[in-house]
């Protein structure tokens, strides 16, 4: 007898339905599974078996033929656990009615017949309501049914166990469908963040903050040892706005498939801010693997990757940043497929401006020779530099500054405006699909940033002056948007300009 | 004889009645070599048939059926083409039953032939 269960697979972010077809014929007690099985797969043959029987229902001692369709896609992860052995239990008549065949299984089985929880879930259930037209059912292991559930448009059914599964399709026992708004998550409690106020003096560096959690630029503190770079950038998360549903919604798609998802937290509700050790590998910082997985890159999407001692990074790490830093997306190639993970972040990097960090301070004596200066710079390149909109030199503080009165703004304060100067953002780009002025792309920059005729006169001088190059030039006027958005300005006016150039640092340095 | 033993040659009775009965024609029985023994040989119209007959009267090992193993299905195998090499039979098939009997208090609990098994 033969039965065909529905199933999903992950390709990337995207899921693949996968056809499991299970035949049980008359013969010798034998289990083959065929179809792609990566380790783990082929594994469940062991699993199934043992938890069908300590389930207390029947394993038949017969001729057990698994297919996994379609043949040609590699099947990895122990989610199919459950629709084999769904499968082989209505193969031998165990279930009592053939409401099994409309839903989707996906599960990993323990060997008392308890469902595990699987990576990826909610991107499965995510993509399958996109996919189909109407309402699909979904079946879950009871720790999955948190994050499944966040998605409208499709039934979920989480479930405990394999003896409740099959009293639930034989319809003696009920289980309700989950279904959680994700409002219920979203505008929570933050979490412990370094507060704007608890940071002295710097207020140069505030603002350029400021300018860059409104625009979403990528930013670069230049500054001597313990001057608080790394507690500036760390201060970033807390001036940025709350995540709306969307985004939560995707950042928690790519950290369900990164396995991150757990039954306490299905719903990302803050910003990302992943810190990756300078000693990272490309592969984790890009995501890769046989079957990549998300890197750090797209596990900091709608929030901030902060590369701290940024020439300390592996060139070639720092290299692969450029693509993503563009495109906003990252491609990762296989010979069976490629896959597309989103990379939208906003880039925070510090570094020294010389080896021993003294170069330039007021104090301190910097005690590197050119020759150590050239080549610690050096470290990081020219087109990666241009990418970074800000570039900012955070000064060692003087004792009156220290030791002074002067606190600052909460971040409270900030945020707001920071909100305001995004939803101004969001009125005028919504049409192009974007969220806020780092997004513009090349041509798009001229007509959506209008340059008042002293603003444009005041560009074309530092144009020439500086030698800036062609993406130099589009993310000064972009960081200009910004500046004028924050102040409520339709048109980018001079003194809106003049600031941006400002936070070129490095390339009023070289130019 | 041991316990095993009286119950196995039990089996094989059973198996040789049931097998006339479905007229198959017993051409040898506990075929010996230096690898091993098949219990049944017979012809079942044009096909010649190996058998083995397996006999529990506990389930606690698991079924009958599951003692045949990948390594014995090898082993007679192996016995068969020795048997194909002394007595050069004409047959035009050749094909491996398997029978899986359970006794319980001497009586046959269930009784069951898989044709072509390997």
């Amino acid at each position: 007898m033969l039965s065909v269960v529905k199933s999903v697979a992950l390709v990337g972010m995207e899921a693949a339905a996968i056809q499991v077809e299970v035949d049980i014929s008359s013969g010798l007690p034998s289990f083959d599974l065929v179809g792609l099985p990566d380790t783990a797969v082929k594994e469940s043959k062991e699993r199934v078996r043992t938890a069908i029987k300590n389930a207390g229902f029947e394993f038949p001692a017969k001729r057990i033929t698994v297919n996994l369709a379609p043949a040609d896609l590699k099947k990895e992860g122990p989610g199919f656990d459950l629709p084999i052995a769904v499968g082989i239990l209505a193969c031998t008549g165990q279930l009592s009615n053939d409401y099994w065949s409309e839903s989707f299984f996906v599960g990993e089985l323990s060997l008392n017949g308890d469902l595990r929880g699987v990576p990826g879930v909610l991107a499965m259930s995510w993509s399958l309501a996109q996919a189909s037209h109407e309402v699909v059912s979904l079946v879950v292991p009871e720790e999955n049914g948190y994050e499944a559930g966040l998605i409208r448009g499709i039934r979920v059914f989480p479930v405990p166990d394999l003896k409740k599964l099959v009293s639930f399709l034989n319809g003696s026992e009920d289980i309700k469908p989950v279904n959680i708004n994700p409002d219920r998550y979203l505008g929570g409690i933050r979490g412990p963040e370094v507060d704007f106020s608890q940071i002295r003096g710097q207020a140069g560096v505030k603002r350029g903050l400021e300018i860059a959690a409104a625009g979403g630029h990528n930013v670069l503190l230049i500054g001597p040892p313990g001057a608080g770079k790394t507690l500036l950038a760390r201060s970033l998360n807390s001036i940025l706005p709350p995540l709306d549903r969307e985004e939560a919604l995707e950042v928690s798609r790519i950290y369900s498939v990164a396995g991150l998802l757990s039954r306490d937290r299905p719903l990302i509700t803050e910003r990302p801010f992943r810190a990756p050790h300078h000693t990272a590998s490309t592969a984790s910082v890009i995501g890769g693997g046989r079957t990549p997985k998300p890197g750090e890159l797209s596990l900091a999407t709608h929030g901030i990757l902060f590369l701290d001692e940024l020439p300390e990074f592996r060139r070639d790490v720092l290299e692969a940043l450029r693509q993503p830093l563009e495109d906003r997306r990252v491609t990762i190639s296989r010979v069976q497929a490629a896959y597309e993970y989103p990379a939208d972040f906003m880039l925070v990097a510090t570094a020294n401006p010389c080896q021993c960090g003294f170069y330039g301070d007021r104090q301190r004596e910097c005690n590197c020779t050119p020759y150590q200066i050239q080549k610690y710079r050096s470290k990081l390149s020219g087109p990666l530099l241009d990418r970074i909109d800000l570039q900012m030199e955070v000064p060692r503080l003087t004792l009156e500054e220290l030791q002074g009165h002067d606190d600052g703004e909460e971040s409270e304060k900030v945020r707001e405006r920071v909100a305001a100067a995004r939803q101004r953002q969001w009125q005028r780009l919504k049409h192009y699909g974007i969220y806020y002025n780092a997004q513009i792309k090349g041509a798009m920059v001229r007509k959506l940033c209008p340059l008042t005729p002293e603003a444009n006169e005041l560009l074309q001088k530092a144009f020439a002056r500086l030698g800036l190059s062609m993406r130099a030039h589009d993310r000064v006027i972009k960081i200009a948007r910004s500046i004028a958005d924050l102040a409520g300005s339709e048109l980018i006016q001079g003194a809106h300009l003049a600031e941006a150039l400002q936070y070129r640092l490095l390339d009023r340095a070289t130019g | 004889m041991d316990k095993r033993q009286i119950t196995g040659k039990e089996g094989e009775e059973l198996a040789v009645k049931y097998l006339e009965e479905q007229g198959y024609k017993i051409l040898a029985r506990n075929y010996r070599c230096p690898l091993g023994e098949i219990d049944i040989i017979a012809c079942d119209n044009e096909d010649l048939v190996f058998i083995e007959v397996k006999t529990r009267t506990s389930l606690k090992f698991g079924l009958p059926v599951e003692s045949i193993t990948k390594s014995k299905q090898f082993r007679i195998r192996k016995i068969a083409l020795r048997y194909l090499a002394e007595t050069r039979p004409v047959y035009n098939k050749y094909r491996f039953d398997v029978v899986s009997i359970i006794l319980k208090n001497g009586k046959v609990d269930q009784f069951d032939i898989i044709h072509n098994a390997f």
